[in-house]
C-alpha cells in the first residue's frame, strides 16, 4: 500500500470537516474523490499533505507515518498537490515556478532547470517557459499547478479540481495529460466535479458527504448507487461557478 | 513587483559595477571622492539588506542594528585591545549572526506589519542598550578611533584605498546575490515571499530558508558597519543606529528595484551622490535636502513602484539590439 | 506606597493621550488596512499650529481647539486624496515605505520652516496643579486625560451607534462585501483617515501646554502608537485605549525604577513579549 488513511478526523472548533474517513491506495492507481461542495474533499487533501494537522487517526505513506509532519517534509517524502484556486508565484516565470519544486530533490541549478522543463513538457506548457506566471490564462495556470507539483518528483499526486472552468477541449487535453502522468508510475488522487472526466480516469472512486465516506467502489458501482445519487447528483449541480 | 530573477541579462550592469572603480581616480578632490566612497559603501549595504528583505518581500526597518553591531564590535576591539579591524570585522559578523539568529528566530514567523514593527523594536532596544551600557560603549558620547594609518588598522590618509575597500565590499555582496539568484536558496526565498504556503507544499522549509537569508543579510550588513566606522572614525549610537539609517537601506533598494541583485546598487549610484550633493548645496537651509529626498522617494513609490532598474534594463536592451542591428548591416 | 501610587497615576494620565494618538492609528489601520508611519507627524503639525495660534493671535490651545481640529481634518483629507488613495491596492511594503517617506518630508518641512528649536506654550495653566487626596497632578495633564479618554470613547460610540459608524465597521470586516451592499469604499476610507488624523491632532493640541513642539516630536509618538495598537489587538478601539493606558504605566514605572533612558526600551520589550506570546494582542480576540 502506498497510502493508508486510518479513521482520520479533522475538526474545526466543534465542526467535523472530515470525520472517521479510512481508505487505502495501491501504487500506480488513480483514485477519484467526489462529493458535493463542502463535503470535506479539499480538507482531506490538506490533511494528507500536512497543511492542516489532523484531529484524530493516522496517515501512513510508503510505510511511514506522516500525520504530524510538516507540509514541506511530506512534500520531500513524495506527496505533491495542486490547488483548486491556482497559487502561482506570480512574479516568477513559468519555468522558475516549476524549478522551485525541482529544488526539492536536487541542489544543482542545471538539474533543477531540466527537471522543471520536463515537468512543463509533460503538461504541454514548455512553450510558455519564459512567461511571467501572472500573465497566464486559467487553463495554463491549472497546467502550471500540475507542473509545479510534478517537478517535486512525487510518488503521489493530489489534484484538486484541475479541470474546473476549462473548455471541453481543454478538459480532454487535461484527461490525456493525467493519463500520461499516471503511466510514468505516479499514483494520483483526483478531486473533480466533471463526472465524465473522473469516471473515465479513476479505477475506484470514494464519495464523501458531510465529511463522511458514504461509498467506495468502481465508477459503475458509484454512479448506480442510490445513496450517491441522493447525496451528490440530487443536491448539487451548479458547481461550475466555483472555478 | 517585478520578476526578480532577471539576472540572465546582467552583463551591462556587471560592466557598470566593475568599471565604477575608475570614477574616484577622476574626481577632482576629497569632497567628491568621499561621495564615491559613500556611494560604494551604501550600494553594498543596500544590496545586503536586499538579500533578505528584497527577495523575500518582507521589510526590515531595523538593519541599522547590524550596521551598529559591526561598527561597535570592531571599534571597541580596536580601541580597547588593539585588535585589527580586519579581525574585528569578522567578530562583528559573528555577533551579528548570533543576534540575527535570535531576532530572526523569534520574529520571522510574524506576518507582514508585525514583522516590520518587530524589526524597528529590536533596533531601538539595541540602540538604548548601547546608550545605557556606558562602561562598554561610552554611551551617547560615542567612540573616537585614533588616527594611525596603516593597512592592518584599516585606516588610510587618502580616500582612494577606502574607495577600493568599499568597492570590493560592494562587488562581493553583488557576487553573493547573483550566485544566490541561481540557487536553491534564492528560488526558495523568492517563492516564500510570493506565497509561503504554496512554497511549503513544494518542499520548501520556509522558516529555515528565511532564517539563513536573514542571517546572511545581517552579517554582510555588519561587515559594512565595520568599514563605515573605520572610514568615519567616530561612532555614536544615535547616528549609526538611527531609524533614518534603517530607512536609507530601503530608500536605495526601492529606488533601484527591490529584490533584484543590481537594483540597490543602481539606487545607491543615483541617490547617494544626489543626496550628498544636495546636502552640500542646500546646507544653508537645514532639512531641505532630506525633504527633497523624501519627495523623490514619494514620487518613485507613486509612479515607479518597481524602481528604476526595469526601465534601465529596457533601455540597455534597446541599445544592445540597436548596436547588433547596425553591425548586421 | 504613596510614591508608587503617584507613579501609577501619573502613568495612567500620560497613557490617556497615548490612547488618543493610538485610537486614530487603529482606526486607519482597521478600516483602510494602511500602516501610517507618518501618524506622529500630524501630532507635530497640530502642536506647531497651536503654538502659532498662541503666539500670533493670542489664543491658547483650548481656545483655538475648534480651528485647529478643522485645519487638521482638512490636512488629513488632503493627504488621503493626494497620496493614500493612490496606494490602496498596492503591496503593503510600498504603503509602509510611502508613509515613512511622508514622515521624512513632514519632519524636514517643519525643520525648514520652524528650525529645530523647542517651542513652548506657557499659559497660566501650565504650572497649575490639581490635588486629589494626597496626589498632586498638573492641571493640563488632567484636562488632557479627560478630553483624550472622552474623545476616544466618543469615537467608539460613533462606530457602534451610528449608521456611518456601522458602515465603517462593515468596511473594516470585509471591504468588498460592504461595497456590494452599497457602501462607498473610497469615501469611507477618506472619512476614516480624516477622523484618525483629526484625533491625533487633538492629542497634539492637548499636549501643547505641557510638551514642547519640535520637528522630531512626532516620531516617538508614531512608534509608541504602533506598539499600543499591536498590544491592543491592532484594529480594536477599546484595545487601543487600554493599550495606551498600559504603556503609560509601564513607561512611568520604568522611568521611576530604572531611569528615563529605559522608558522606551521597556515598552519595546513589552511589545516584543506580546508579539511572541500573544500575537493577537493582549486585548484582542483570537
Amino acid at each position: 500500500m502506498l497510502l493508508k488513511i486510518d479513521s482520520v478526523t479533522k475538526k474545526f472548533g466543534g465542526l467535523s470537516a472530515v470525520s472517521d474517513v479510512s481508505f487505502e491506495l495501491e501504487e500506480g492507481k488513480i483514485l477519484g474523490l467526489i462529493g458535493p461542495n463542502g463535503a470535506g474533499k479539499t480538507t482531506l487533501f490538506n490533511c494528507i499533505n500536512g497543511t492542516l494537522p489532523i484531529t484524530e487517526g493516522t496517515i501512513t505513506f510508503n510505510g511511514e507515518q506522516i500525520s504530524g509532519k510538516k507540509s514541506y517534509q511530506i512534500a520531500r517524502l513524495g506527496i505533491a498537490r495542486s490547488y483548486q484556486v491556482t497559487q502561482p508565484f506570480g512574479n516568477m516565470t513559468t519555468l522558475q515556478n516549476a524549478m522551485v519544486g525541482a529544488f526539492c530533490k536536487t541542489k544543482s541549478y542545471n538539474e533543477a532547470e531540466s527537471i522543471g522543463l520536463n515537468a512543463l513538457k509533460t503538461v504541454q506548457l514548455d512553450h510558455k517557459a519564459e512567461i511571467v506566471a501572472k500573465h497566464l490564462n486559467l487553463g495554463e495556470r491549472k497546467k502550471l499547478e500540475i507542473a509545479k507539483a510534478l517537478s517535486t518528483q512525487p510518488k503521489l499526486l493530489l489534484l484538486d479540481e484541475v479541470m474546473a472552468g476549462l473548455t471541453s477541449t481543454e478538459v480532454q487535453d487535461m484527461v490525456k495529460i493525467i493519463r500520461e502522468i499516471n503511466a510514468t508510475g505516479i499514483t494520483i488522487i483526483i478531486i473533480e466535479h466533471i463526472m465524465e472526466a473522473i469516471m473515465s480516469l479513476s479505477e475506484r472512486i470514494i464519495v464523501l458527504n458531510f465529511g463522511k465516506k458514504i461509498m467506495e467502489g468502481t465508477p459503475d458501482e458509484v454512479s448506480n448507487d442510490q445513496r450517491v445519487i441522493e447525496a451528490y447528483f440530487g443536491v448539487d449541480e451548479g458547481d461550475e461557478e466555483y472555478a | 513587483m517585478i520578476n526578480k530573477l532577471l539576472s540572465k541579462n546582467n552583463s551591462v550592469l556587471w560592466i557598470i559595477a566593475l568599471a565604477s572603480i575608475i570614477v574616484p581616480f577622476f574626481l577632482p578632490n576629497r569632497y567628491f571622492q568621499d561621495i564615491a566612497v559613500m556611494t560604494f559603501l551604501w550600494a553594498g549595504l543596500a544590496c545586503s539588506w536586499n538579500l533578505y528583505s528584497g527577495y523575500c518581500n518582507r521589510l526590515s526597518i531595523g538593519h541599522a542594528a547590524y550596521l551598529g553591531i559591526g561598527a561597535y564590535s570592531s571599534t571597541l576591539l580596536y580601541v580597547n585591545f588593539g585588535i585589527s579591524p580586519w579581525i574585528g570585522m569578522l567578530a562583528g559578523g559573528a555577533i551579528s549572526a548570533v543576534a540575527a539568529l535570535i531576532i530572526g528566530g523569534t520574529t520571522l514567523r510574524l506576518k507582514g506589519t508585525f514583522f516590520v514593527l518587530s524589526t524597528i523594536a529590536f533596533a531601538e532596544i539595541l540602540k538604548v542598550m548601547t546608550i545605557t551600557s556606558k562602561d562598554i560603549t561610552k554611551g551617547a558620547l560615542g567612540v573616537f578611533i585614533p588616527y594611525e594609518p596603516g593597512f592592518s588598522n584599516m585606516i588610510w590618509a587618502s580616500k582612494i584605498p577606502y574607495a577600493f575597500l568599499t568597492w570590493i565590499y560592494m562587488i562581493i555582496v553583488l557576487l553573493i546575490c547573483v550566485k544566490m539568484e541561481r540557487s536553491k536558496l534564492g528560488y526558495s526565498l523568492i517563492a516564500v515571499g510570493e506565497n509561503q504556503e504554496a512554497a511549503e507544499n513544494l518542499g520548501v522549509n520556509s522558516s529555515r530558508t528565511m532564517l539563513i537569508a536573514f542571517v546572511m543579510s545581517a552579517v554582510l550588513t555588519s561587515f559594512g558597519g565595520t568599514i563605515y566606522a573605520q572610514y568615519i572614525m567616530f561612532i555614536e549610537p544615535t547616528s549609526v543606529m538611527s531609524l533614518m539609517n534603517s530607512i536609507n537601506f530601503i530608500l536605495l533598494a526601492i529606488t533601484g528595484g527591490m529584490g533584484t541583485a543590481f537594483g540597490p546598487m543602481v539606487g545607491s549610484f543615483i541617490l547617494t551622490p544626489i543626496s550628498n550633493l544636495l546636502r552640500g548645496y542646500l546646507s544653508s537651509v537645514s532639512g531641505l535636502h532630506t525633504f527633497v529626498l523624501g519627495l523623490i522617494l514619494i514620487a518613485i513609490l507613486l509612479f515607479r513602484p518597481d524602481g528604476i532598474l526595469p526601465q534601465l534594463k529596457l533601455f540597455f536592451n534597446g541599445l544592445i539590439k540597436k548596436s547588433k542591428a547596425t553591425k548586421g548591416v | 506606597m504613596e510614591q508608587i501610587l503617584q507613579v501609577f497615576i501619573s502613568g495612567i494620565f500620560s497613557g490617556g493621550v497615548y490612547a488618543l494618538v493610538s485610537v486614530g492609528l487603529a482606526l486607519i489601520f482597521g478600516i483602510i488596512g494602511l500602516v501610517n508611519f507618518a501618524h506622529g507627524e500630524y501630532l507635530m503639525l497640530a502642536m506647531y499650529f497651536a503654538y502659532w495660534m498662541y503666539n500670533i493671535i493670542g489664543l491658547d490651545p483650548y481656545q483655538s481647539l475648534l480651528i485647529n481640529l478643522a485645519v487638521m481634518a482638512i490636512i488629513g483629507y488632503l493627504t488621503y486624496k493626494i497620496i493614500m488613495e493612490r496606494v490602496l491596492e498596492a503591496d503593503h511594503s510600498i504603503q509602509i515605505i510611502l508613509t515613512l517617506a511622508l514622515s521624512m518630508v513632514l519632519q524636514n518641512l517643519a525643520l525648514m520652516l520652524w528650525k529645530a528649536d523647542y517651542r513652548n506654550i506657557r499659559i497660566d495653566m501650565t504650572t497649575d496643579t490639581t490635588h486629589i487626596g494626597f496626589l498632586t497632578l498638573s492641571t493640563p495633564r488632567v484636562v488632557a486625560f479627560v478630553i483624550a479618554i472622552g474623545a476616544s470613547v466618543l469615537l467608539y460610540m460613533f462606530l457602534q451607534k451610528t449608521y456611518t459608524g456601522a458602515a465603517m465597521r462593515a468596511v473594516a470586516q470585509n471591504g468588498k462585501a460592504a461595497q456590494l451592499m452599497g457602501i462607498n469604499l473610497k469615501r469611507t476610507y477618506g472619512l476614516a483617515f480624516t477622523i484618525g488624523i483629526t484625533l491625533v491632532g487633538l492629542a497634539g493640541l492637548l499636549l501643547s501646554p505641557i510638551y514642547p513642539a519640535f520637528p522630531l516630536v512626532g516620531s516617538n509618538f508614531s512608534t509608541l502608537a504602533f506598539i499600543v495598537v499591536v498590544i491592543g489587538g491592532l484594529t480594536s478601539i477599546p484595545g487601543a485605549i487600554m493599550g495606551g493606558l498600559l504603556i503609560g504605566v509601564v513607561e512611568s514605572f520604568a522611568g521611576y525604577f530604572a531611569g528615563p533612558a529605559y522608558q522606551q526600551a521597556a515598552y519595546f520589550l513589552l511589545f516584543i513579549l506580546v508579539l511572541i506570546f500573544k500575537p493577537n494582542g493582549l486585548f484582542g480576540r483570537s
